[in-house]
């Protein structure tokens, strides 16, 4: 794969999607217009997206609606609350009224717990096409502007804060 | 008249630490590290500890886990001024701090070229890297005639300092 090529398959997907910048664009249309290679990886994803659109808008014409307002009012009164619940509602809400500070002091403090554990466990929310690299890299002490391994095969990884470049040098890429 | 020759004064003080200032942002501090990367027993010899951290991430993601320091060089470096540091079997690299960034990071130009006599260059690359950051060459085989003796690691920190 031409070092271009490298750089423009993780731009096709969000060309696709419209989210490139102006500057990205114009670099990206102007590659594909003349690589034969990367018009073809851009056909293949509008051909998947395509397909993906195809299947979604079939299944939704045919899905029926016309009895859903029916099927949810028979479902809420099968789970109509049980006396049981009633009792405990009841309960809760006379110990409402008599311990309303705690009360209030003990669902904050649950409150924030949860928002910390979510924070704490839920998957990095950022642009997921963005490979690891890229998403990391912006926490790295050195940021590779440019890299240019002549004949030889290479890539840039990112471990932690820290920077690789890294050099084939057992097998030399085939000279273009 | 005292208090002219007091604001002159004043003046000449503020435009010498303004010199000093520019002198200082002139010149970067870089330390080139070789070192030897091998699958030998977990260990990472103590004169790597400023860039311990680095390479415990690098050993995350790479198998080598036995780190020896084979060569350290600093220099204090004028921008667009080059530093060529000799590395294990004939090849070298070659630095040269470019610019600072207005964010404050050191813009580099790396170099590294290959063995005897043809010193080929291997790889060029243009970084930008925070004071106190290290960035790692990796790849080059520790000794060109035996692939399996271990992988030379080049560490480039750039040292907070500068004069």
């Amino acid at each position: 794969m031409k070092r271009r090529c490298e750089e423009s398959v993780p731009l096709l997907g969000p060309w696709m999607d419209g989210e490139l910048q102006e500057e990205d664009r114009v670099w990206l249309a102007e590659h594909v217009s003349c690589c034969e290679s990367c018009a073809a990886r851009l056909a293949l994803l509008a051909a998947q997206r395509d397909a993906i659109r195809e299947v979604v808008v079939r299944k939704a014409a045919s899905a029926d609606l016309s009895r859903i307002a029916e099927a949810v009012l028979a479902r809420v009164s099968e789970e109509r609350a049980p006396a049981p619940v009633l009792r405990l509602r009841v309960w809760g809400a006379e110990m409402w009224r008599e311990r309303r500070g705690p009360l209030s002091a003990a669902a904050g403090l649950a409150v924030a717990a949860s928002l910390a554990a979510i924070a704490m466990l839920s998957p990095l929310q950022g642009d997921s096409r963005r490979g690891p690299l890229l998403a990391d890299a912006r926490n790295a002490a050195a940021i590779v502007e440019e890299v240019d391994f002549e004949n030889h095969e290479g890539a840039v990884l990112q471990s932690g804060q820290t920077t690789v470049i890294w050099i084939d040098d057992d097998a030399p890429a085939v000279v273009r | 008249m005292k208090a002219v020759a007091a604001a002159l004064a004043l003046l000449a003080a503020q435009a010498t630490t303004d010199a000093g200032t520019k002198a200082e942002a002139s010149r970067v501090r870089i330390t080139v590290r070789a070192i030897a990367a091998t699958n030998g027993a977990e260990q990472t010899d103590p004169k790597l500890a400023p860039i311990a951290q680095n390479l415990a991430e690098f050993a995350k993601d790479f198998r080598w886990r036995n780190f020896v320091l084979l060569s350290e060089d600093s220099f204090e470096l004028a921008f667009l001024s080059a530093a060529q540091v000799e590395l294990p079997g004939s090849r070298s690299v070659q630095i040269t701090p470019r610019q600072m960034a207005p964010d404050g990071r050191i813009r580099v130009h790396l170099e590294v070229l290959g063995e005897h006599p043809e010193h080929t260059r291997k790889l060029h690359t243009d970084y930008s890297i925070q004071r106190g950051g290290t960035i790692f060459v990796g790849g080059l085989r520790l000794d060109p005639g035996r692939p399996d003796a271990g992988t030379l690691l080049v560490a480039v920190t750039q040292e907070m300092g500068g004069k």
